[in-house]
């Protein structure tokens, strides 16, 4: 790596794009290899109790001898553990989407765009905010009917700045999915009901267990989600695709951007998003008009 | 409060405390026969079963093995004692 343009937000040199060791990213190891680990503990299981079992019932110790069989029993009931649900679940998820997420990482980095993506409002049952990655950080006015064109590159001035690329973001299908299962047009809905809103709505899908904080202040928006089902794409994306994280977001980051986009009807951009085991933290700038831009 | 464990590892942590805890209230109060202890423990695992439902529909099937094997286990446990009293 050449190190020569490293930003300290990114976790990426800006030059040659080579990634750095992500200081957000702690591993939670203990869900990856959660199969493997339960059928060592189950072995593990078996053969102390069958031996302490023996032992015992010889020499006449019947308290625990009974030890002993309750000791088999966990470890047969172990051994009888597959993978978890929510764990299958978060593998497909990555292994379908996975591809084509690092497909626009590249695109990012080949066509050298830095700034973060600006989610823009959108009105309406159904309508899905769109992500616009401008071409530099000089603010310029982004109209709110962008969001319902279905261009990708898009002009919006005279000048080379006023110009980027609108993208459905990762998350859209999830937004549109809370939606739908609420019944809720996202924009209608206050910023205080949204952290009840959103914890129920995910909740419904499978992607967190009703652990959801959002906090709004001025201008900054903290949404936290707890036990996450996605923590598998999450980490794969934080390692394989980190400028699409950063500046578009994952699926899950990008759907919270686009919902406090949706819900607050202000211009939304991602600050910061930290993933600690399976609670994700996202920190997102609003600000209604490109006077607040940065 | 989230402790974000999955259900089986939740039966699995209750399971093994009701273990523990009726050997220790069983050797206490000095119960020596050995068929006591298994035929508690069977009942024990129907009840965590029970109160924390750990598995998905296509688990459940493994899980019904186990089951009927600690009950045929509790049921003869169960005659013999009967036959012992109707002697």
């Amino acid at each position: 790596m050449c190190g020569l343009d490293v930003d300290a937000e990114d976790n990426f040199c800006r030059t040659c794009g080579a990634q750095l060791a992500s200081p957000h990213l702690r591993t939670t190891g203990l869900r990856i290899i959660q199969p493997k680990s339960f059928a060592l503990s189950g072995i593990f299981l078996l053969v102390l109790g069958t031996a302490v079992t023996v032992v015992t019932y010889l020499e006449g110790i019947i308290p625990i001898v009974a030890l002993g069989l309750g000791c088999i029993l966990l470890g047969v009931m172990t051994l009888f553990i597959p993978e978890s649900t929510s764990f299958r679940a978060g593998r497909l998820a990555t292994l379908s989407s996975l591809p084509s997420l690092t497909a626009i990482d590249a695109l990012i980095k080949d066509l050298d765009i830095w700034p973060r993506g600006i989610y823009i409002p959108a009105k309406g049952f159904g309508a899905v905010p769109r992500v616009l990655l401008p071409l530099s950080d000089a603010p310029f006015a982004i109209p709110p009917g962008l969001a319902r064109t279905s261009r990708v590159f898009v002009i919006l001035g005279k000048n080379s700045n006023e110009r980027g690329i609108l993208l459905v973001p990762p998350g859209a299908e999830i937004v549109s999915a809370l939606e739908n299962c609420l019944q809720t047009d996202l924009s209608t809905i206050k910023l205080d009901d949204l952290e009840a809103r959103l914890g129920f709505g995910l909740e419904i899908l499978g992607i967190s267990k009703r652990t959801v904080t959002v906090k709004v202040a001025e201008r900054v928006a903290t949404v936290q989600v707890g036990a996450t089902s996605l923590v598998d794409l999450e980490e794969q994306l934080r390692a394989k695709a980190p400028r699409l994280v950063t500046q578009v977001g994952s699926p899950l980051i990008s759907a919270l951007a686009a919902v406090v986009s949706k819900a607050s009807g202000k211009y939304v951009r991602i600050k910061d998003s930290t993933m600690d085991r399976s609670k994700l933290t996202v920190t997102l700038g609003m600000f209604a008009d490109e006077s607040e831009w940065n | 409060m989230e402790l974000g464990l999955e259900r089986i590892e939740i039966f699995l942590i209750t399971y093994a405390c009701l273990v523990v805890s009726t050997v220790f209230v069983l050797s206490y109060v000095s119960v020596t026969q050995i068929d006591v202890y298994v035929a508690a423990l069977a009942i024990e695992y129907f009840v965590a079963i029970l109160a924390t439902s750990p598995h998905t529909p296509v688990e459940t099937r493994r899980e019904r093995v186990l089951g009927v094997m600690l009950m045929v286990v509790f049921g003869a446990i169960v005659i013999e004692r009967v036959l012992a009293l109707l002697k």
